[in-house]
């Protein structure tokens, strides 16, 4: 009975602490970190300095209709100009670079264009129009003359329950139409100039949905039926880069927002697991981001633009976000409603937004240029080249990841190894820093041979003999009964240890025989050995095994993580056994218990140690040995149970089994406990509240 | 001869008296007005059939109107549009009695109203009487000088404050005599039975009874509305008459007929009370919105504070959806911590000065709040097809609005009920020649200021300063306890300080940030220096060092936000509280802001003379105080937004006199007469697309009296656009440093302070002061004069030394007369 009041007691020691460790964190202290220019690193925005800076905004145009109403596309030929498609004033604009007007064009083939959305210019200057509501794509010359008008595809391979509304065309240089039409998630249609189907390109695919799958083990027929009906994620806007690359937008997408399809129609774009920033609002759409166009300069440098946050999101041909600009706001590097993004020559951005009806146009800052410059001329291979850029961007950001990067590629091609890694490590670029690192530690292995070696040879040999002595020593304990009762000083606790590790049963029995005689003193070696066992190996992994930087590495949280399941198991354990005939007492059952840890005291320092000679291609290995001493405790504590409860195989399965099943009962007990206690305070809280405000 | 002799002189009177007669002709009332007032530059006119006034510039003869001359512009505008056009004034107010919490936008064209003018001494006022609404404004129009004084004096602002108290007595006033009257009615009608009055009779009464009760019901459910009242009580005194003169014995219920008419007399009478108790409170009141409106007029534009200051040209139309500039003054009003945050993670700006100002025909005037300027907002409308004049103006606010509970739990906005006290008065001073410009405005603007004694002459010295602050500490979130990471230590401030010296630095002013156990941005502050960046010792030893070498160390604190978590304040007693006396926090309920008393309180307590070392420093950087502007409904009374700003000037005041020296953080112009230097004062607007250049008009009022910086150089994105922008706007050379690389502060809150290295700036530090003293040497201390725009990105500052600083924002060179700028670069003329 008393036991078992003991065991509570415990219990709710542990609840305490859990709430008390949940109620001790403290409060957010972020600085305010502007909205608008960050990067994004573990999900955190993080300040950088501008990437562009506004240089001119086109509100009024010289014209009878001398503004822009509700426009939808905007393309920048190679001839430099720049078309609109005016939509809501049915017509086209062409621009010279100068932002002057020197077309416009309302109509094709006779017919006034409608709701046109789409505009494309290729090389020649031949304009082409997707006007929307006209269902057509229309080819006209420099001077507004109809060259073709391309309509709805005859071809039985055309998908025809859709209606024929072309929002976005483009012409490949082989003279490929490619049209974005409405919402067909079929892809991008293709014809050629004779308005025959070619084909669908990039089409998308419908995202498995585990829910949907849940749903319909149990769901009604007409339930499956509504699921069926989902389509996949359409495109909302596609480019045809210099190389032939055509890079798509899609909206709302779980995965792959932005894509860049080959000829074959293979995505090769890099997939990042995100492409732009989940928002706020995630009823709508789950807070995916809406990518409405996307515009790639000649360095292939991405630039994407989400309608939901109307920010511009840069990457990198390697799916590196470079910065995030823009943000919702009616003034300079604001947008309303954000429709369309292209890049010029000049590497300007303009963007095109329909609800404040002008286009914004920016220009690179010194930033953004350095940072261009390496990525540009670290990819055509001139490394010494690029390093000048990084170093420039650094000066201006010295925090700035990808120039770390790039640095640390520009030392890597050098052969300066460790100059590498440490800028690899500074970014927490796990992957390339055990790229390198594998070289590095190859070219010490060449270096250093004999030695290396050597220090096997004889670490090998040290540890076999000192196996041999342990279990020699171990064995004669055992055997000559040298542990007499009550010894328990340092000398007796130090046997007790190596009789654990080669006859661990014999060592519990030795606790529970000697319990009369256990001080404190055994339990506060083992706790202090495995803080410092838990601390080496938070501070001691090595960079890219390590799950977090010493740096930021919660200390608390790391010790957290060992003693509370450990005193959970402890106290729950004890209740248990104490009402299920078991033979121990809680000072026993916790110091058998830090026994149960001894593998992991002993060796996760060796696996720590032996973890910076290894990189991430070799994690496999280290997080195996790292499961062999896991496994090893497990097995001690079945063992602990076993010996010191004097229970059968049988009962002691039982028993751990209970014993877990009461820990996640604890658990439980503490997490509702602690959500009680928040409601009840936000309730009193908000019940004093209103009594204030009513008064 | 004498003929012609006669003839010439006849010609050259003539000729002579031409002009005089130009100027009598031009200075004739304009139609419909007469004069209230003139001095040796300005008339002032008045109608006296409606609201409206007009004030000439005598020197160049323009006449501005608050009512544009011309109607035919108005074009299709909407009717609405038209009338506030035509008001001089426009307001907002709240139907206390009805839907509290409605805001109703009249303008006074639009409501009834009564006029009547009367001439003072040195102009007019009009008294003019909103007969629905129930209130009084008078409007006190006086010339000065070249200045014309409006005024609105808080005794003559009358509403029918009281009229919601005596409404609401009369409305239950009307519901007890109902009462009554019920009681006397069922009384009357149980005394009678077919058997006393007759079978028909008695079938009549009561019909006529249940009539008078279905009436007594309307009463009781419209007692606010006084037509269905009267209607009701006549219908009941109808129906009564048909019962008492059908009786068989006309004299019986005589009693109670008398009764039932004093109460019916009485429900009248209350009626009629609350009928005239209508109770309409105003909120905000704009005057003369349209005063100097402007149509089409290429060389004229409206100045805004926005920024640095901003102007839009009349050149053009705009679009209908282009927007417009309403800013409050100097801050959010209410508040709202969350508003005041999003302003600063957006960029969007607040007006920092109550300052306006329209060009116009080569004549101008700026405005500018004297009375009343922390409730006020500043505005700018520019020309749509919907609005057809550009016009700037100033609207006071009266009452702001506060949250309360429903009883149904919801929650609703509220205007209180208390007017924001005091009197309110705008000055239009009125420029012309080549004064009538921003550049004339700001001079206008700073010597009022100085006048006024709201600008003094803080910053010392005639040669540039250099301003760096100093990183020391942070602290970093962690599970149980934070970790404070030192990013400067006082022994390594030491060494850096020696390096500037050593760099041939030897003018700046240094501000250590995060020195103290908090670290930088926690609050409320920490007292004692850090431990662990050398604790007492350490920061006597750092100030002795900077004595040493002549520099001003100032210790930055944040006396006016307080965040949950850190301790040194109570998050009940210390912070502002709302009407419902809760505390004012912010949507995370993490954020306060310090109750303007208890800051100032514990200001003066971390000034204690037994904290020795703080009295080795120089001063204090109070951050916050020159951007945060708000009101607390304390306990021991109201503390008012013009209170705060007050305490905070007070603040600074008690730190000069302990100290020495302060730095503000934040623009506000309430500050600039106890800086020496201000933080974060903008070079950049907010950009509305409506904005046609950015102007440092702010600049222009402080420079020569408040050193001012804005971004650190360190942080620059564009360092050759930037450093000459700061050039160009004469801000202090501003770096924010580390002895300690900046990488460690990726993970912390700071980490915007992404390149504060102070060994990797050295050498552009020196750079830099160089140019600064190059440029500014023996004249840091004049005043800006003049700001010309010689090209598109080419720009000249004229100083009162005669010192003119082009800068070249372009591409390409820049001719000038007798020099080349090249791109990118700047120019000197010390000559004038």
């Amino acid at each position: 009975m008393r036991k078992a009041g003991v065991g509570a007691a415990i219990g709710c020691l542990m609840v305490f602490l859990m709430q008390v460790s949940a109620l001790a964190a403290p409060a957010e202290f972020s600085g305010l970190v502007p909205d608008t220019n960050y990067i994004l690193q573990d999900d955190e925005r993080v300040p950088i300095p501008a990437l562009y800076e506004l240089e001119n905004v086109l509100v009024n145009i010289e014209d009878d209709e001398p503004t822009l109403l509700s426009p939808e596309d905007l393309f920048i030929a190679a001839t430099g100009e720049i078309y609109v498609a005016d939509t809501g004033h049915n017509r086209i604009l062409r621009f010279d670079e100068n932002m002057k007007v020197t077309g416009c064009f309302r109509e094709g083939d006779g017919l006034a264009f409608q709701r046109p959305s789409g505009v494309f210019a290729d090389e020649k200057g031949d304009i082409f129009v997707a006007d929307t509501d006209n269902g057509r794509i229309v080819q006209l010359d420099r001077e507004g003359d109809t060259k073709a008008v391309l309509t709805e595809p005859l071809s039985e391979m055309y998908e025809k329950t859709l209606k024929f509304l072309p929002k976005k065309v483009a012409v490949d240089s082989l003279g490929t139409v490619y049209v974005l039409n409405s919402t067909d998630f079929h892809g991008l249609i293709t014809l050629d100039m004779d308005n025959q189907f070619k084909g669908y390109v990039a089409p998308t695919k419908l995202e498995y949905s585990f829910l949907d799958t849940f749903i319909r083990l149990f769901a009604s027929e007409e339930q499956k039926e509504q699921i069926a009906k989902r389509v996949p994620a359409y495109h909302s806007n596609f480019m045809i880069a210099d190389d032939g690359m055509i890079y798509v937008t899609t909206l709302w997408s779980k995965k792959e927002q932005v894509k860049k399809i080959t000829f074959s129609g293979d995505n090769v774009y890099p997939k990042v697991d995100l492409f732009g920033e989940r928002h706020d609002n995630t009823r709508l759409y789950e807070g995916y981001p809406g990518f409405v166009d996307v515009a790639v300069d000649s360095n292939g440098i991405v630039t994407a633009l989400d309608s939901v946050s109307k920010k511009l999101y840069q990457y990198d041909g390697e799916g590196n976000l470079l910065g995030v600009f823009g943000g919702e706001g009616s003034w300079a590097g604001r947008f309303k409603s954000p429709v369309s993004v292209a890049v010029d020559r000049q590497q300007r951005l303009y963007v095109l937004d329909s609800a404040l009806n002008n286009i914004q146009v920016f220009t690179r800052t010194q930033f953004a240029t350095a940072v261009q410059q390496g990525i540009v001329l670290f990819h055509e291979g001139k490394y010494d080249e690029a390093f000048e850029p990084w170093s420039a961007a650094l000066q201006i950001d010295a925090n700035y990841p990808l120039a770390y990067m790039g640095i640390g590629k520009v030392f890597y091609k050098q052969g300066q190894l460790q100059e590498a890694m440490d800028c690899f490590s500074a970014v927490n670029d796990k992957k390339a820093y055990s790229t390198v690192f594998q070289e590095y530690r190859l070219s010490l292995f060449q270096q250093y041979f004999g030695w290396i070696v050597l220090v096997i040879a004889l670490l090998t040999a040290g540890i076999v003999f000192l196996l041999i002595r342990v279990k020699r020593a171990a064995d004669r304990y055992v055997l000559t009964a040298s542990l007499q009762e009550g010894r328990w000083g340092i000398r007796g606790f130090g046997k007790s240890i190596l009789l654990y590790l080669v006859h661990p049963l014999d060592a519990f029995y030795l606790i529970k025989r000697d319990r009369r005689h256990i001080r404190a003193l055994p339990v506060c070696i083992l706790t202090v050995a495995l803080i410092a066992a838990i601390l080496f190996g938070g501070f001691g992994t090595h960079f890219p095994l390590a799950a977090q930087a010493p740096e930021d590495l919660n200390i608390w949280m790391e010790l957290g993580k060992i003693f509370l399941p450990l005193l959970t198991f402890v106290g729950v354990n004890f209740a248990l056994t104490s009402i299920m005939n078991g033979k121990q007492q809680l000072k026993e059952c916790l110091l058998a218990t830090l026994y149960c840890m001894i593998p992991y005291i002993l060796f996760s320092p060796l696996l720590v140690f032996m973890s910076n000679l290894l990189g991430i291609g070799e994690a496999d290995i280290y997080y195996f040995l790292w499961t062999i001493i896991w496994s090893w405790v497990l097995i001690m504590c079945f063992a602990q149970v076993y010996t010191m409860n004097e229970y059968s195989f049988k009962k002691t399965i039982g028993v751990i089994v209970l014993t877990l099943l009461g820990m996640v009962f604890v658990w439980a007990i503490a997490v509702v406990f602690f959500v009680l206690i928040t409601q009840m305070y936000s309730f009193i809280l908000d019940i004093v509240r209103e009594i204030h405000m009513m008064s | 001869m004498r003929k012609k002799l006669c003839m010439l002189v006849s010609l050259l009177l003539i000729l002579c008296s031409l002009p005089l007669y130009t100027v009598c002709a031009q200075e004739e009332a304009p139609a419909g007005f007469i004069e209230a007032a003139r001095t040796d530059k300005l008339i002032l006119y008045y109608r006296t059939d409606q609201p409206e006034i007009a004030v000439r510039n005598r020197t160049d003869g323009k006449c501005w109107y608050s009512r544009y001359p011309d109607s035919s512009v108005y074009g299709n505008a909407a009717d609405t549009v038209k009338k506030r056009m035509d008001s001089l004034f426009v307001f907002d107010y709240v139907d206390m009695g009805g839907n509290s919490s409605k805001v109703n936008n009249l303008a006074l064209e639009e409501a009834e109203y009564q006029v009547s003018a009367d001439r003072t001494d040195a102009g007019f006022s009009y008294t003019i009487t909103l007969t629905e609404l129930n209130i009084t404004i008078r409007l006190d129009f006086m010339l000065e000088g070249g200045s014309l004084k409006v005024s609105v004096p808080d005794e003559s602002f009358l509403e029918n404050a009281d009229g919601l108290e005596k409404s609401q007595k009369a409305m239950a006033d009307i519901q007890k005599t109902v009462d009554s009257l019920e009681k006397t009615l069922g009384k009357i009608r149980s005394s009678m039975s077919a058997s006393s009055v007759g079978q028909a009779e008695y079938e009549l009464f009561m019909l006529m009874f249940d009539a008078c009760q279905q009436e007594i019901i309307k009463i009781r459910d419209n007692v606010k509305g006084e037509g269905i009242v009267l209607t009701a009580i006549s219908n009941i005194r109808s129906n009564l008459d048909i019962v008492f003169t059908n009786l068989p014995d006309p004299t019986a219920y005589g009693g109670e007929r008398k009764e039932i008419d004093r109460y019916l007399q009485s429900v009248s009478e209350q009626t009629d009370v609350v009928a005239k108790s209508a109770t309409c409170l105003v909120s905000t009141l704009s005057l003369m919105p349209y005063f100097g409106s402007a149509a089409e007029d290429k060389d004229g534009y409206a100045f805004y504070p926005d920024g640095p200051g901003a102007i839009s040209y009349f050149a053009e139309v705009l679009p209908d959806y282009i927007g417009y500039y309403d800013s409050p003054v100097y801050a959010e009003q209410g508040q709202d911590i969350d508003a005041a945050n999003q302003n600063l993670v957006s960029g969007k700006q607040i007006a920092n000065m109550p300052v306006f100002g329209i060009r116009s025909e080569a004549s101008a005037f700026v405005a500018y709040i004297e009375k009343g300027d922390a409730d006020a907002r500043i505005a700018y409308y520019p020309r749509t097809n919907l609005l057809p004049l550009n016009a700037a103006y100033s609207t006071l606010i009266y009452r702001n609005f506060y949250t309360t509970m429903t009883s149904n739990a919801q929650k609703l906005n509220v205007l209180e009920k208390e007017r924001i006290a005091g009197d309110r008065q705008i000055t239009y001073t009125f420029l012309s020649g080549s004064e009538a410009d921003y550049s004339g405005m700001a001079r206008t603007y700073r010597q009022y200021l100085l006048d006024a004694g709201m600008l003094k002459k803080n910053a010392v010295g005639s040669d540039p300063r250099m301003a760096v602050d100093l990183l020391m500490g942070v602290r970093t979130k962690q599970f149980l306890f934070d970790r404070f990471l030192s990013m400067t230590s006082f022994e390594q401030a030491e060494d850096l300080l020696g390096d500037l010296h050593g760099l041939g630095i030897t003018n700046a002013d240094i501000s250590l940030l995060g020195w103290n156990e908090t670290g930088i941005l926690r609050s409320p502050y920490a007292t004692e220096p850090a431990k662990k960046l050398g604790g007492v010792r350490g920061i006597d030893m750092l100030t002795a060092a900077a004595q040493q070498m002549g520099y001003p160390l100032l210790l930055q604190i944040d006396p006016v936000t307080a965040q949950k978590g850190v301790s040194g304040f109570s998050p009940v007693k210390d912070v502002i509280k709302q009407k419902s006396s809760l505390v004012v926090t912010d949507a995370s309920q993490k954020r306060y802001w310090f109750s303007p008393q208890k800051a100032l309180k514990r200001l003066l307590s971390f000034l204690s003379p037994k904290r020795e070392w703080l009295y080795r420093t120089s001063g204090l950087y109070l951050d916050n105080v020159g951007s945060h502007l708000y009101m607390d409904y304390a306990a021991e009374g109201i503390v008012s937004r013009q209170d705060t700003a007050d305490i905070f000037g007070q603040m600074c005041g008690e730190t000069a006199k302990e100290l020495g020296g302060v730095i503000v953080g934040g623009p506000n112009v309430y500050m600039a007469e106890h800086a020496a230097a201000m933080r974060d004062v903008p070079t950049k607007d907010t950009g509305y697309f409506f904005t046609s250049e950015t102007v440092p008009f702010l600049q222009m009022v402080y420079h020569g009296y408040v050193n001012y910086t804005d971004k650190p150089f360190n942080l620059q994105a564009n360092a050759k656009t930037e450093t000459l922008r700061a050039i160009e706007y004469g801000n202090m050379p501003y770096y924010k440093l580390t002895a300690e690389d900046s990488a460690k502060l990726r993970k912390t809150p700071y980490s915007a302070l992404f390149s504060s290295k102070a060994a990797d700036w050295y050498d552009d530090m020196q750079r830099i002061y160089g140019q600064y003293q190059e440029i500014f040497a023996g004249g840091w201390d004049s005043t800006m004069e003049r700001h010309d725009k010689l090209s598109d990105g080419v720009y000249r500052t004229t100083y009162s030394d005669g010192r003119a600083v082009y800068v070249n924002y372009r591409g390409i060179d820049y001719e000038g007369d007798g020099f080349v700028i090249h791109p990118y670069s700047y120019y000197v003329s010390k000559e004038g």
